[in-house]
């Protein structure tokens, strides 16, 4: 593995995605995610925690890395809302 | 022989009968053991901080629940004798007992055992086994039915709860920690089982707790639903678990809405690894599949589709036989079963829906799952051409159960633990409440609540 300093390591522009908006984030493929949700979180306006992460269909953990999961530049992540349901089916309610 | 440390029975004897050899070995090992424990008791008196240098180097980090001191364990405090029937008012005192006789096993046993232990392969579930049974037996004979009952009563049942899993893990940690060390700590076992009572009562706990738990299962109590409560509150925000966060975890919480994490790890935690059942988690459906009748010849669309899962997905597929699709539907969760063997397509809603009754209806269409059917169709197609599995029929021969008569929930928020319960009897079998499924594990409808499967589930995650 070569050592390069961390300053000319490259850095990936990865598209995040929810609801039909997209930002860009810059990271660096040895960046926890952790780090990248909170940003995401922070850019679109919500509490940390509220999404998950899916790469490719996978959900992507606070734990990995872009460089973990083999991401390339301008790569796509798809954030999403926790959903959650008890009962209420609107047949019902008719 | 390997033992398993943290599985045990109290019936099958497990490897062979050890050689005379090793019999000696082991009382040698015994009486090491009861010399440990008055090395110890000396020691405690004494308040020595160094243990002598041959046992130093292999005994375990002192307990803080040593702390604890141990109270005079006279039966005939209690009135108590094998055998006998427990009067009601006792029952505190006996709890009083046992907790502290459980720092004072955990504390005093493990040590004092440990000092002197070397390891062997010997049969620690049997002697385990042996000295439960004994005692057990004794008391079986006379007591544990009414304690039981007594137990039951639901001012008491919070506090069998707290007894018998506390038993429960005490047993757990008892023969994990000594799985491989036999005779010595059998004989310790044994010795201290006879003294009284109270301390049988220990050490048949954990069968008492066996059946207490199962009978978790099948009554909901306000009791139960405080407990569930009280739980969920005693873990603390530094909850770690590697799928499950601790904001999913608490909405297991009773008369919570379940989230889509906390669904899709309990719907197949029990059945990991299965290559014939995919169990496939809301978001496939609400990101992909939800659009899978608009876009059915489009072939980017399904790319995509297969990607899901690192591709997993694709390699799956050849040998899958069943899928489980969740759908979260404006707050609700609702299960769509496709059996492809069976030719049919599912739909396992816990809401009590007027259609219940209309089995294998063919026109399906006017039904309020209809958009869901609609993609599954495209689905079974797309899977039969990419796949080339020619066995499933055309899905024009399927049968369409667009509302499928199952157990359904009494209140507005349970949705989600009859989805994961009707999950998991799909893994056993292909109806809900199949000849597969424990009788505990079974369901019916208008419980009460369903918190004693949330604290089911919780006990898998965070057992007590």
């Amino acid at each position: 593995m070569s050592q390069e300093p961390e300053d000319v390591k490259p850095k990936l522009n990865l598209n995040i995605g929810h609801d039909g908006t997209q930002i860009t984030v810059k990271v660096k493929a040895n960046m926890k995610f952790a780090k990248i949700f909170a940003a995401a979180e922070q850019r679109f306006g919500k509490e940390p925690g509220t999404f998950k992460f899916t790469y490719d269909g996978a959900r992507v953990q606070p734990t990995d890395t872009p460089g973990d999961l083999g991401m390339e530049d301008g790569d796509q992540i798809d954030a999403h809302l926790e959903q959650i349901g008890g009962g209420l089916w609107p047949e019902m309610e008719s | 022989m390997e033992s398993d440390s943290t599985d045990f029975s109290y019936t099958t004897p497990k490897g062979d009968p050890p050689s005379q050899s090793t019999i000696r070995y082991r009382r040698m090992m015994a009486k090491k053991g009861k010399d440990a424990q008055r090395e110890y008791h000396q020691e405690k008196n004494s308040k020595k901080s160094s243990r002598s240098s041959t046992s130093s180097t292999s005994r375990i980090p002192m307990p803080p629940a040593l702390a604890v001191p141990m109270p005079a364990l006279e039966s005939d405090a209690l009135g108590l004798k094998i055998g006998t029937h427990l009067p009601h008012n006792v029952i505190p005192q006996i709890l009083t007992l046992q907790k502290a006789t459980i720092h004072w096993v955990d504390a005093y046993d493990l040590t004092a055992i440990y000092g002197t232990a070397t390891i062997d392969d010997c049969h620690v579930h049997n002697y385990l086994a042996r000295v439960s049974s004994k005692t057990s037996a004794a008391l079986n004979a006379g007591c544990v039915s009414q304690y039981q009952a007594t137990l039951a009563e639901d001012r008491h049942f919070q506090a069998a709860i707290k007894m018998s899993s506390t038993l429960q893990s005490m047993f757990q940690d008892v023969i994990s920690a000594l799985s491989p060390f036999p005779e010595a700590m059998t004989a310790v076992l044994l010795e201290k089982a006879k003294l009284d009572t109270a301390r049988c009562l220990v050490f048949s706990g954990a069968q008492l707790a066996h059946s207490l738990v199962e009978s978790w299962n099948s009554q909901s109590s306000p009791a139960l639903s405080r407990m569930l409560f009280e739980r969920l509150d005693s873990i603390g925000k530094d909850f770690k678990h590697d799928y499950l966060s601790y904001r999913d975890l608490q909405t297991l919480r009773p008369r919570v809405y379940l989230n889509d994490n906390t669904l899709e790890y309990f719907m197949t935690s029990l059945d990991r690894g299965r290559t014939d059942i995919l169990c496939l988690p809301s978001l496939f459906y609400s990101h992909h599949l939800r659009k899978a009748h608009n876009k059915r010849n489009s072939r980017d669309f399904w790319e995509t589709v297969w990607k899901w899962d690192y591709g997993k997905l694709k390699t799956q597929m050849p040998q899958v036989k069943r899928i489980i699709l969740t759908i979260n539907q404006d707050a609700h969760w609702i299960l769509l079963h496709i059996n492809l063997p069976k030719q049919r397509v599912e739909v396992l809603n816990s809401w009590q829906s007027s259609f219940r009754e209309n089995l294998g209806d063919r026109n399906w269409s006017s039904s309020a799952h209809a958009p869901h059917i609609r993609n599954v169709i495209a689905f079974i197609n797309e899977i039969r051409r990419e796949f080339e599995m020619n066995w499933i029929e055309d899905v024009d021969m399927f049968d369409i159960f667009p509302h499928l008569k199952v157990p359904f929930q009494s209140n507005a928020y349970d949705c989600g633990v009859y989805a994961i319960v009707f999950a998991r009897h799909l893994h056993k079998g292909d109806t809900v409440n199949n000849e597969d499924v424990q009788v505990k594990d079974q369901i019916t409808s208008n419980l009460m609540d369903m918190d004693p499967f949330r604290m089911s589930f919780l006990q898998e995650i965070v057992p007590i």
